[in-house]
């Protein structure tokens, strides 16, 4: 087995990570439009945890002097500008094993970015749009693991269902590295606010975040809530208990948790993945 | 017009140069010397385009003697080396180019024509946001007033920033600027990519040129895109309170609301005859939008006097 350290250096070593098929291609139609707006690549990009993800890398650069600044897909692309976005675009990686995986993995990352955002406006929290970038990337250590290592990961996978196991606990047995480990270390690396870095980092348990303590319980409820509906999947065979202090910090009712639900309900209806 | 000089201290190179290089390069006067005497004071006096030295005893020491002074660091300096002269540490003789003596003809003509239009590509450029500094911006906005050019002249800057400054410090304050330098190109070449211009004066000024019809969109996106990212550059706490307790310019503690953009602009119809006059009509355009709270733009649509 490898170590910690040699994986860490494996991970940060990339550059993107890929995105899926229908997603590039979608993407390339997008931008040959003379008339797109950049309204119109926003929406787009918002959907997608891989353009998200690159979108953020590069406006958090430091060649821009504003590192760890920007979390919103829609300030980015203001800063970024549209023809370096455009190029930005072309250049993006699928794939190279279509996996079936990765796509109940984007469907549940897309999920956990709608429920963010419902529980972050019933919640009463100014950066809804925040919330909702960090239940769309709050996964991309799985797809970074799922990319450096294809077969440990794909046993996780498979275990996980086999032996009704949570994958972050497989993952761990299997590699020594869990996905919330691995993406906070990409998103650190790619200069990401402090405040993703740790929703990303402690979705899993939010009480261990220091600055981010509210943002990390949002994407900690969303991601259960996401799962209750058994959109997308994540790989875990079942729906984690919500963590009690997180439960507390957020201040919703069951009332609003049904609320919740049924507004997530409508959202996802409407997102459906065509492959 | 401007004036290339030579001084190699060598009469036959001083001469090949002059010959080979004035036969290709229209629109430049070329001075020749053989001592470096008049060599400084016409520096001083109108800085050339170029410097040529070389083969000369001390031009080591005369290329440093050039360089010391901060207000000479740009200018171009190219050195003729004799042949198999080699330079160990540019550091010791900051140059910003060489050739071999005796030089090549067409090598001469081409490094020559380079260094001059590499000077100009970065002349004073803003060091924290790499737009054009004040001496292009004067330069562009003549020439444009020199052909008649119809177009917007807009300034902006930000409202409350030294007490942002005071409070978050230089490095946030920078942040901010490149920033909003950042969001300012972006929305003036998306919506105004024609003939479009953008400068930063220093410190919070910037500034824009754009064709007329466009100046209310460009100002109307920047206003909203500003506002909508300001609070990101704030703590938490205060972007929950929406507005700061920080220092205003008589030291007294005291409240100020989130930053805000203020633009001014004026519209060149032809009355304007020098940067002067232009300059100070937007300026005053500025001052009457920095009288409204928050992020505003005014345009002034005034027919100028006849």
């Amino acid at each position: 087995m490898k170590t910690a350290a040699e994986i860490r250096d494996e991970i940060e070593s990339l550059s993107a990570i890929p995105t899926l098929p229908t997603v590039l291609t979608d993407v390339l139609k997008l931008i040959d439009r003379e008339d797109v707006s950049v309204n119109q690549i926003g929406d787009f990009i918002s959907e997608d945890q891989a353009l998200s993800a690159r979108v953020l890398k590069m406006v958090n650069s430091p060649i821009y002097g504003f590192p760890g600044r920007i979390s919103s897909i829609n300030q980015a692309l203001m800063l970024i500008g549209l023809g370096v976005l455009k190029g930005m675009l072309t250049g993006v990686a699928i794939f190279d094993v279509m996996q079936k995986t990765m796509v109940g993995l984007w469907e549940h990352s897309i999920g956990a970015a709608a429920a963010a955002r419902i529980i972050a406006q019933k919640a009463g929290i100014k950066e809804v749009e925040e919330a909702s970038v960090a239940g769309l990337i709050h996964d991309l250590g799985k797809v970074a693991l799922g990319v450096c290592y294809p077969a440990e990961f794909g046993q996780c996978v498979e275990r996980a269902r086999a032996e009704q196991k949570y994958i972050f606990d497989l993952e761990r047995d299997i590699m020594g590295v869990s996905h919330a480990e691995a993406g906070s270390w990409l998103a650190r690396k790619w200069n990401f606010p402090r405040q993703l870095v740790e929703a990303v980092a402690y979705h899993h348990k939010p009480r261990l975040a220091k600055e981010a303590k509210k943002l990390a319980a949002t994407v900690h409820l969303a991601d259960a809530l996401i799962k209750m509906t058994g959109f997308g999947f994540g790989g875990d065979p079942f729906v984690h208990p919500v963590d009690e202090e997180a439960w507390a910090l957020l201040g919703l009712s069951d009332d609003d948790v049904k609320d919740i639900l049924l507004e997530l309900e409508d959202s996802i209806s409407g997102t459906v993945l065509s492959f | 017009m401007e004036t290339i000089v030579v001084f190699t201290g060598d009469r036959d190179l001083n001469a090949v140069i002059t010959a080979t290089i004035s036969e290709s390069l229209q629109g430049f006067r070329i001075k020749t010397f053989e001592s470096r005497h008049g060599v400084l004071d016409l520096v001083y006096d109108s800085p050339p385009a170029l410097v040529i030295l070389g083969c000369y005893p001390d031009h080591r020491e005369f290329v440093n003697v050039l360089r010391e002074d901060p207000i000479l660091s740009n200018l171009p300096i190219m050195m003729i080396l004799p042949a198999g002269e080699l330079v160990e540490r540019w550091t010791d003789m900051p140059v910003d180019d060489y050739l071999r003596a005796p030089p090549d003809a067409d090598e001469l003509r081409m490094r020559v024509s380079l260094a001059i239009f590499r000077a100009h590509r970065v002349v004073e450029t803003n060091p924290l946001t790499m737009l054009p500094g004040n001496t292009p911006i004067v330069k562009e906005v003549q020439a444009r007033l020199e052909r008649g050019a119809e177009f917007a002249l807009a300034y902006a800057d930000l409202d409350n920033f030294k007490p942002f400054n005071d409070k978050y410090g230089f490095t946030r304050g920078d942040e901010i600027l490149r920033m909003s330098a950042r969001l300012i190109t972006n929305i003036v070449k998306h919506k105004a990519p024609k003939d479009c211009f953008i400068g930063h004066i220093g410190g919070d000024d910037f500034v824009f040129m754009i064709a007329p019809e466009k100046a209310d969109a460009v100002c109307a996106e920047i206003i909203s895109g500003f506002d909508r990212i300001i609070p990101t550059f704030y703590d938490s706490e205060d972007r929950e309170s929406g507005f700061i307790i920080s220092h205003d310019r008589a030291g007294n503690r005291m409240l100020f609301p989130m930053l805000s953009i203020s633009i001014g602009v004026t519209i060149n119809n032809g009355a304007f005859e020098h940067y002067g006059a232009i300059s100070s009509a937007a300026s005053e355009m500025k001052k009457y939008a920095k009288g409204f709270e928050g992020s505003v733009y005014r345009i002034d649509k005034r027919e100028k006097g006849a």
